[in-house]
């Protein structure tokens, strides 16, 4: 049992980490980012690509997150901001035709072939009463955590952060304050496709990285963000902390075939009960 | 995604193929009823199939110039032929073609389609593009292979026209190029079509067109149980490899205790259907039976019930990626326990992710291992060096180049008169013929499996080395 408990968590923050890049995005543009996946999976590769010359698992970890920044804001300053005035349809059919373009792309450049992926941190496996727990685990939690926290204080302490959830206050209010909606757009999807980088790094040692490997995690990112409410930052990590302690006990104790289902249907209770999701916000339909 | 290889069709990873799947099998069921049906109007075609193929016994091989041995134990391209039974005389085959042309119901015309005096047209959807474009090595054996058999003059004075198209390994493009095939290019037989959801999408269609499929590129039993008499599987399926897997853990690991994990699709289940038939048939059971989703990438908890239950061996049925990750997370626990594994799981990317997890685990394996000294070994991998050489040596490519040997001999045995009856027959002429790397494939009019039997390896420093010889199912 504390185990699975274990066990969940670490799968759980790595559901938590890219479902806070969701609604990132969500809250500040209102779109859906469907290619936040493959996002992820091209930073990656683009890390396994430094390592691949040699260079030490910093520099290619450094390189993924400069590249997924990048990735980030070229995205929204060339792709979206022109269809800014686009009905939000549009705008998430784009990010699915970047997804898939993405895709092709990695598969063009990097293969289609599953690559090994080192962990940060290798060593054996330290045991307390019972539960094993590796120092990558370790690792992961500490990265996950402090991402998080960073977030928090972001959106609480620093200007930009303000502004940011001024824009998913209210966008024009927030220009009229003289808050630069483009710059802070920007931003925010620099910020999103860094965590979603981060995520990618993170999973890579324990999936394997292909053209496909976030597929799974984005799933459960995305229940997790629902199962949150999926407006609040720390609605989602608990829901991704959810899912992950839920799916292992489910595993455990029913039956592991039944683990993702079992959780999705928990899911979809917990909505039918409280459609705002755990810790959404009431919903208020806007006029 | 994951991994291509054979497992590719267990793998099913995404949404999408798991959807096919579903499709799939609705296919299947119909195929299904379309054949019990399907043989009742048989008897209208008149007489159809001793018109077909009427003469020449002793004349085609005579007429059929360079490789044409002199009828008998005929063995394309130098192999080392061990055909143990010679191929049968031409009178028995004209029977037997008899027969089966009137109970597939082709009349002349059909029973002749893709061949001409000089041409045999055959064809299959390949993959060359998508998230399994890796699996593209799979052509190359076969077109080596054809192109080898055609500078050496063909087959009894007829050159193989080779027409492969993408699918790109997604089951709901397979029926259009299946149309294509065999409604535009009239293609005498499809041979060596890759993927259990691609093939089951069109299974129906295919009887229906009472077009031979020879040796889908799946372990699937489908393509021999229940028989069809236009199909015929040639790789050891995943059913007769789980038996045999079972037997040895039980038998030559001396395991009391068996954990079963399997991967809860079709082809999982099929292998976990293997191990069921054994444990029955030894009056035995397994302690734990984990069912995994394709999907997954977490098997903590997979891990944490095998802990539990602590068998003295697993026998496990899942795709190399998924095995993997599994062996990484078994380390991870500090599970240690010996694994017995599925011919499809220890591919090159197997070993590679898994690492060191990894060391010590065992499998079957159908065909001969590509580093070993076997002739037939490297006879196949002279021709692949010699026409494909920009290829990847590894399962895929083998089993493609079995497929496209075996399809060789077969041709070759049905001789210069050639109908599609003719090939069924002759293929169910074949008794433990072996060729480069194809080994005991045995047909009759009862039983399309093909290859019965794997031997053993075992991970040893990275690399697979054979522990235990071929060892066949009932």
């Amino acid at each position: 049992m504390p185990q699975a408990v274990v066990s969940g968590l670490e799968a759980g923050v790595l559901y938590a980490l890219p479902a806070l890049a969701f609604i990132l995005i969500y809250r500040s543009s209102d779109v859906m980012n469907f290619a936040q996946g493959e996002m992820a999976m091209f930073s990656t590769f683009v890390a396994l690509a430094i390592l691949n010359r040699g260079l030490p698992l910093p520099v290619a970890f450094l390189g993924a997150i400069v590249f997924g920044a990048l990735l980030g804001i070229v995205t929204e300053r060339f792709f979206l901001r022109p269809i800014e005035a686009a009905s939000h349809f549009s705008k998430v059919i784009l990010t699915l035709g970047i997804a898939i373009v993405l895709l092709a792309a990695a598969g063009f450049v990097f293969g289609y072939d599953t690559h090994p992926f080192p962990s940060a941190v290798r060593g054996q496996p330290i045991r307390f009463s019972g539960v094993v727990v590796t120092p990558n685990t370790l690792l992961t939690l500490g990265v996950a955590i402090t991402v998080m926290v960073a977030i928090y204080c972001f959106f609480k302490y620093t200007m930009a952060g303000i502004a940011m959830r001024a824009i998913a206050e209210n966008a024009t209010a927030a220009q009229l304050m003289g808050v630069n909606l483009g710059t802070i757009l920007s931003l925010t999807w620099a910020v999103s496709c860094v965590i979603g980088a981060v995520a990618g790094l993170l999973i890579a040692p324990k999936n394997f990285v292909n053209v496909a490997f976030m597929f799974d995690y984005l799933i459960k990112a995305f229940a997790a963000a629902v199962l949150g409410g999926f407006t609040s930052l720390p609605g989602v990590v608990v829901g991704g902390l959810l899912v992950g302690v839920l799916e292992n006990l489910v595993g455990l104790y029913i039956a592991v075939e039944w683990k993702t289902a079992f959780a999705f249907s928990l899911i979809v209770v917990v909505l039918a009960v409280r459609p705002t999701g755990l810790m959404g916000a009431p919903l208020v339909k806007k006029v | 995604m994951q991994d291509a290889r054979h497992g590719r069709d267990g793998a099913l990873t995404g949404i999408v193929t798991r959807r096919a799947v579903l499709v799939g099998i609705g296919a299947a069921m119909t195929s299904l009823l379309a054949a019990c049906g399907g043989s009742a109007p048989a008897p209208s075609a008149p007489a159809s199939g001793s018109g077909s193929a009427p003469t020449t016994a002793p004349t085609t091989a005579a007429a059929a110039p360079p490789v044409a041995a002199p009828a008998a134990t005929t063995a394309p391209a130098g192999k080392p032929a061990s055909g143990a039974a010679a191929a049968p005389a031409a009178t028995d085959l004209d029977a037997a073609a008899a027969a089966i042309a009137k109970e597939v119901g082709w009349s002349p015309e059909d029973d002749r389609v893709g061949v001409t005096d000089t041409e045999i047209k055959i064809g299959s959807w390949q993959i060359f593009s998508g998230p399994q474009a890796a699996s593209k090595v799979q052509n190359d054996a076969y077109e080596g292979y054809f192109k080898m058999l055609n500078e050496q003059g063909g087959v009894h004075g007829r050159k193989i026209t080779w027409i492969p198209y993408d699918d790109g390994y997604d089951p709901s493009r397979t029926p259009g190029v299946a149309k294509k095939l065999i409604e535009e290019d009239k293609v005498f037989s499809l041979v060596g079509a890759p993927g259990t959801p691609n093939n089951l999408a069109v299974m129906q269609y295919v009887l229906e067109k009472k077009v031979p499929n020879f040796f889908p590129q799946t372990g699937s039993s489908r393509w021999s149980t229940p028989l069809n008499r236009t199909y015929f599987g040639l790789s050891t399926n995943y059913t007769v490899d789980g038996t045999l897997l079972a037997e040895y853990a039980i038998k030559e690991m001396s395991a009391k205790k068996i954990a079963t994990l399997y991967q809860d699709d079709a082809f999982g289940r099929e292998g976990a259907d293997g191990f069921k038939a054994t444990f029955e048939k030894l009056g035995s059971k397994p302690i734990v039976e984990i069912g995994v989703q394709p999907a997954d990438s977490d098997y903590s908890s997979a891990v944490l019930k095998l802990q539990q239950a602590d068998p003295d061996v697993v026998c496990q049925y899942i795709i190399s990626s998924s095995a993997a990750k599994l062996a990484n997370e078994c380390q991870k626990q500090g599970f240690t326990k010996p694994f017995v594994g599925s011919y499809v799981t220890p591919d090159p990317s197997f070993l590679k992710l898994s690492g060191e997890a990894a060391e010590g685990y065992v499998f079957g394996s159908v065909f001969p291992l590509a580093d070993s000294d076997d002739p037939g070994v490297k006879k196949y991998i002279e021709v692949m060096n010699k026409y494909e050489p920009q290829t990847v040596i590894g399962v895929l490519n083998q089993w493609a180049y079995a497929n496209a040997e075996t399809f060789g001999q077969v041709l070759q045995v049905a001789r210069r008169n050639l109908t599609r009856s003719r090939l069924i027959a002759a293929a169910e002429s074949l008794k433990d013929w072996s060729g480069d790397l194809a080994r005991n494939v045995s047909y009759s009019p009862t039983d399309h499996r093909g290859m019965t039997s794997i031997f053993l390896v075992q991970v040893k420093g990275g690399k697979l080395v054979q522990i235990a010889g071929y060892r066949g199912a009932a």
